[in-house]
């Protein structure tokens, strides 16, 4: 049928496909800026990613520990602000706390060291003992249980 | 033309690209942000709002959807969900979905906009870019280098 053959790019404005690919997923969005130049644009726009961004996210950067990271962070574009939070945990709650996200998704990962948690018999060194591991991050010490 | 119904329901006349005349209760076309600003602008009060870029066929459809959406309230979620998926089942190719959506966009309905990129969305999930282009008939406008890069630029997705 001839009506079937219009290119949905040449009748849809750009914001519309935009809107489209707001609807998918991460994946899907990367994806679809492979099939035309007005697909790539609308899958790169800050619309299509502030939508799978988590809706506190500039909360959670304004939050974080060391100020500098909002002042690097924020004039990102959003894409990349998505795949730099999926692979940089940032630090929030004084250090107690890491947050990063979950590249398929979008959603929020929290990491809670153990200084953070409220452990019973916590500070009684014949149960616990801190141990600080060379592949860990400072701050986030392994705790390691000698239950005797 | 400002008429009003025997319940007092001020109706307003809309009229298509192609000159067809819908009749409908203001607080059905006010669910267009597009035409309520019209109408608070004053220019329901003589003769009809003309929308030059939805054709007849396409306006009696988003004035169904209007209606519907207008006679619910919140209680009525599911069946409203249900209506809904139903409706859109009804437009039945990306053409009709496509002329759907430039009427829910230019008359400004949030949530027949959003239906309808849904709708269209889940048509492209999970495919690859041929299998987009070749769905909707879109041309591959990337030299090899372009394509290149952009594939690069979005290495992830293509793992």
């Amino acid at each position: 049928m001839e009506t079937n053959r219009i290119d949905i790019t040449k009748v849809l404005p750009e914001e519309c496909i935009t809107h489209i690919i707001s609807f998918t997923s991460p994946r899907d969005a990367c994806r679809s800026s492979l099939v035309s130049h007005s697909f790539n644009s609308a899958a790169d726009s800050d619309a299509v990613w502030d939508r799978f961004l988590p809706s506190d996210h500039l909360e959670l950067i304004s939050s974080a520990a060391a100020p500098s990271v909002s002042q690097e962070l924020l004039p990102m574009s959003k894409k990349k602000l998505y795949f730099h939070l999926c692979d940089n945990p940032i630090l929030i709650n004084n250090g107690t706390m890491s947050f990063a996200l979950d590249k398929e998704t979008g959603k929020k990962r929290y990491m809670i060291a153990a200084r953070g948690l409220s452990i019973i018999w916590s500070t009684t060194p014949l149960y616990w003992t801190w141990e600080s591991l060379p592949e860990s991050r400072s701050v986030l010490y392994s705790l390691i249980s000698v239950a005797k | 033309m400002s008429i009003t119904t025997e319940n007092n329901e001020k109706m307003i006349t809309l009229m298509s690209s192609d000159g067809e005349e819908f009749v409908v209760e203001e607080a059905v076309a006010a669910q267009s942000q597009t035409i309520k600003h019209l109408i608070e602008d004053g220019c329901s009060t003589e003769g009809s709002i003309p929308l030059p870029n939805v054709t007849g066929r396409v306006l009696s459809e988003v004035i169904q959807y209007c209606k519907k959406h207008s006679s619910s309230d919140d209680k009525e979620e599911k069946e409203l969900e249900a209506w809904d998926a139903e409706f859109v089942k009804a437009a039945d190719d990306h053409v009709a979905l496509t002329d759907l959506m430039m009427a829910a966009n230019f008359l400004d309905i949030k949530g027949l906009l959003d239906l309808v990129a849904q709708t269209l969305a889940n048509m492209i999930t999970g495919k690859s870019p041929e299998e987009v282009r070749r769905m909707w008939n879109i041309k591959n406008d990337f030299t090899p280098e372009e394509a290149e890069k952009v594939r690069k630029e979005n290495q992830w997705a293509f793992e």
